[in-house]
Parts: structure tokens; C-alpha cells; sequence
């Protein structure tokens, strides 16, 4: 079972790659079901073909899905809403503006993720390839497992004792809606749905993610951001895919300019993603929709390649050992210092980059052990320990 | 090398050090405080429900007093930082924290 996940900056062509490398999965006999988690979906339109919330035939072995976002909050999100609405009322808020109120802005996706994880588990497909949305929300998409797990796990046990004990009480001098375990079961289905997305995506054996790229400046520089941010993550990134090169063959002189930035970019992009493998693809005459034109994008794309194999085997984080000590070893390509820090708390090492931070437990070999020092350079983040 | 607070940089005039974090200790006290009324409520109806209450409290202020303890030193060395930057010869084993103290790491 291997999971492909395709994510970019909106517009590179995320759905045309993911599409046309679920065509060529599913040209080899692989049981392939591409879906798309972007609420603006696409995907039907690449395929020339209907596509709804389950997963419906497009050609030999070959499946198709969008994922109604809406469908799955409401059913994972029920118990939790009636109870919020409930709370809403008692404070005098009541009708649309509860309902909005009820619902966490972008929990929608996430249960669009948590789906990924049932469709790894139903033993139903060889191959599940993702068409991410653009690159922020993917992201955002992508650390909410380790964000929220990392809340879920120290507060919710206390929350649920204390509310058992409380709620009684509380039930007795006030009229305010008490939460009841149901809610609690209904918030610890989530997080372990969450979970199980973050393990199975986590597991760089089983999961890639491949960054869609058009030879831009602006493209490139959120590309490597991006790397930097799903590395912290512990997500692997396997291959960087360069979309829309324009080809050799143009020869009017009024697109030199471009082609010669287009050249500065691709260098670029190979020396600075080394040693992910940055697989090409030129400028169509037409968009390639339809399952032919798809398969053709995949040959120029892949060439001998197999799609589902792991194009490049990284790892994200690792523990090495030394005659002085161990050291923990991050990767954060591109990654710099001054977006950095760093903190320890307990068994916990907490490593901010930008926007993101990450709490890594750390593992038995290391929890006793005092920090020596740390050092960025090369991409990687190592906490050297005494 | 020099211990820095990450949001040193970012800190204005009227957020002093450890205000935050003494803030929370504060609410999770005022919670302690309300779930301890309503146990002395609960108690005229209710004798066997006081001791699970109780218990609860208990532990809602040993949070509080954890947080503030935390507070206390990230505030302590907030004050050292503000008089000058660390020593050098701190010893590494100095960044390492119990009981849920968040201690910074330099990056070189």
C-alpha cells in the first residue's frame, strides 16, 4: 500500500500530475483510487469524467473520489455541535449565528484527512494518491495532528475526570449545558482518527509527498518553505516535480527571457532539492485531460520510473550514536537559523521553524540524557546529548 | 553562546516577563475556587459527592501551583537576561528543566 500525496502553490498543475501518476498506477494492475481533499475540486474535470464523494470508476483499476468535506464534519463533529449549540443557546446565541459559531474553521479538512486513513485500512487499493490542497492549507492540513494530538493528549484525560466529577455539581447551581461523555467520546474519535492519519502518513516507507513546481521564483522559494515545514513534521518528501518547462523546440525569439529564466529556476531547484530527484515535465500544446492525454503527461513524467516506488529515502529525524554522547538529528532543508529556536521541556523537544512548531518526544535513549548544544548546517537541525 | 526567550525580540513595553503565564495561574486558581463553592453548595444535598469534588479541586490547584512555580522562574530569569547576556561558562546541563519548565536552547 502507498500513499502519493501531491501538493504546490496553487496553479502549478497539482491535479494534472496527481491524476495522470494515478492513471500510470493504475495502467500496471494496481488497484488506484486518486482523491482530491481540496474543497475546490478538479479532479473531475482532469478526468473529463463525474466524480462525487465516493469513489467511482474511471477506468481499468483506476477510481476516482472528492471528498464532500461537509458530509464528514457533520459526522464526526454531531455530538460535539448539538452540545456547542446547546451552550450557544444558554448564552442567548441562538439560529445562524450558532450554527456558524459551532463549527471550527477548517475541521471540515481534517476529517477530509482522517478519510485517508480508512482508505488505507480497508485493504480495498494498492496505490491512494492525494490531490492536496494549495501548499497553506496543506500544511495547515498536515501539522494539525501533531498540534492537536499534542494539546489531546495532556488535557483531555484531566478534562474528562474533572467533568465527571464537576458536572454533577455544576448541574445543580446553574443551568449552563454540561458537556456529556458523549462529547468527550466524540472528541477522542477524532483525535484518534488523527491519529491514524499521522502515523500512516508519518511512515515515509508508506507515504510521499511530492511537490508540484512550475520554474518560478515565487513557486520555487514556497516550494523549499515547504519542504522545510513537512521535513519538521516528519513527512518525506520523495521527488519534486517541475511542471510546465517550456520546450526546446520553441524558438521564437519573444520567449528567450522566459526560457532563460525557466533554465536559472530548473538549476536551481536541482541543486537545492539534491538529492530529491526532480522529475520533468514540459508545456503542453493542450491541457492534458482525459485518461489519454494523462497517460502520456505520466510517460514524459516518470519515463522508466515506477510511480509507486520511494524515489528518494530520507529521514526526517533520527538518533545516532557517538563515543561522546548521542545526538538527535532533524531534518530542516533550507531551514534557517534565524527562524529558528529551540526548547526543551521535560521528555519534549519543541522546534519552531516560521510559523510551525513541532513537540518531539523523545525516545528512552535520550529522556535522561542533558543537552550538550545544537547546530544547524546542511539542512539539519542536531541536538548533540551528553 | 547566549540563552534567549524566543519572543524577546517581539516584547513590548507593557508585557512584562511571566505575565502571561501568571495569568493562567490566576484563572486555574479562580476555577479551583469556583468548583471548591460549588462542592460547600453540593455538600447540603450531598455528603458522598463532596470527597470526589474535593479530589478534583486538589488537583486543579496543584496545576495552578505548578504553573505558577514555572512562572516564577521563567520570570527569575527573565530578570537575569534583562541585566545581561548569559555566562558563557553556564554549564550545558543548565538548559535542562523538571516539572514542565520550558528551558531555550541556543542554535549555533
Amino acid at each position: 500500500m502507498r500513499v502519493l500525496l501531491f501538493t504546490g502553490k496553487g496553479g502549478v498543475g497539482k491535479t494534472t500530475t496527481a491524476a495522470a501518476t494515478a492513471v500510470r498506477c493504475a495502467a500496471s494492475g494496481r488497484r488506484t483510487l486518486v482523491v482530491s481533499t481540496d474543497p475546490a475540486h478538479s479532479l473531475a474535470d482532469a478526468f473529463d469524467a463525474p466524480l462525487g464523494d465516493t469513489p467511482a470508476m474511471v477506468a481499468d483499476s483506476l477510481w476516482g473520489q472528492q471528498l464532500d468535506t461537509r458530509l464528514r464534519l457533520e459526522r464526526s463533529w454531531g455530538d460535539i455541535r448539538a452540545w456547542l449549540l446547546d451552550v450557544l443557546a444558554w448564552a442567548g446565541v441562538e439560529g445562524i449565528e450558532a450554527e456558524e459559531l459551532a463549527v471550527v474553521p477548517g475541521l471540515d479538512e481534517v476529517f477530509a484527512l482522517a478519510d485517508l486513513a480508512d482508505h488505507a485500512d480497508s485493504g480495498l487499493w494498492d496505490v491512494l494518491v492525494v490531490d492536496c490542497a494549495p501548499t497553506a492549507e496543506t500544511l495547515r492540513l498536515l501539522s494539525l495532528p501533531d498540534v492537536l494530538g499534542w494539546y489531546v493528549e495532556r488535557l483531555f484525560p484531566v478534562g474528562r475526570r474533572l467533568n465527571k466529577v464537576v458536572a454533577p455539581v455544576l448541574g445543580r447551581v446553574t443551568s449552563l449545558p454540561v458537556a456529556g461523555d458523549e462529547v468527550f467520546s466524540a472528541g477522542q474519535q477524532v483525535f484518534d482518527r488523527l491519529e491514524a492519519v499521522r502515523q500512516l502518513l508519518g511512515d515515509t516507507e508508506r507515504s510521499s509527498v511530492r511537490l508540484v513546481v512550475t520554474p518560478e521564483r515565487l513557486v520555487v522559494a514556497e516550494a523549499r518553505r515547504t519542504h522545510t515545514y513537512l521535513s519538521l513534521f516528519g513527512y518525506g518528501v520523495d521527488a519534486v516535480v517541475a511542471n510546465r518547462l517550456l520546450p526546446g523546440a520553441v524558438a521564437d525569439p519573444w520567449f528567450d527571457r522566459w526560457k532563460a529564466a525557466h533554465a536559472e529556476q530548473l538549476a536551481a531547484i536541482e541543486e537545492g532539492f539534491a538529492p530529491v530527484p526532480v522529475l520533468r515535465s514540459e508545456l503542453k500544446p493542450t491541457e492534458p485531460i482525459g485518461v489519454e492525454a494523462l497517460a502520456g503527461f505520466a510517460d514524459e513524467l516518470y519515463g522508466r520510473l515506477d510511480p509507486t516506488s520511494v524515489l528518494h529515502r530520507g529521514e526526517p529525524l533520527r538518533v545516532e550514536s557517538h563515543e561522546g554522547g548521542r545526538r538527535l538529528v532533524q531534518a530542516l532543508p533550507f531551514g534557517a537559523r534565524d527562524e529558528l529556536s529551540l526548547a526543551r521541556r521535560d521528555d519534549e523537544l519543541i522546534v519552531s521553524v516560521g510559523p510551525y512548531r513541532r513537540a518531539i518526544v523523545l525516545p528512552d535513549s535520550l529522556r535522561t540524557r542533558q543537552v550538550a548544544g545544537a547546530s544547524l548546517a546542511d539542512g539539519e537541525l542536531v541536538v548533540e546529548f551528553s | 553562546m547566549t540563552a534567549e526567550e524566543p519572543t524577546a525580540g517581539r516584547r513590548d513595553a507593557t508585557s512584562a516577563p511571566g505575565v502571561e503565564p501568571l495569568q493562567a495561574a490566576a484563572r486555574q486558581l479562580i476555577a479551583a475556587a469556583r468548583a471548591f463553592l460549588d462542592a460547600a453548595e453540593a455538600l447540603v444535598d450531598d455528603p458522598e459527592a463532596v470527597g470526589r469534588v474535593v479530589e478534583a479541586v486538589s488537583e486543579t490547584a496543584q496545576e495552578a501551583a505548578r504553573i505558577a512555580a514555572a512562572a516564577g522562574r521563567r520570570a527569575a530569569r527573565a530578570a537575569a537576561e534583562a541585566t545581561g547576556p548569559a555566562s558563557p561558562g553556564t554549564p550545558p546541563g543548565d538548559d535542562e528543566g523538571g516539572s514542565g519548565a520550558v528551558r531555550n536552547i541556543p542554535v549555533d
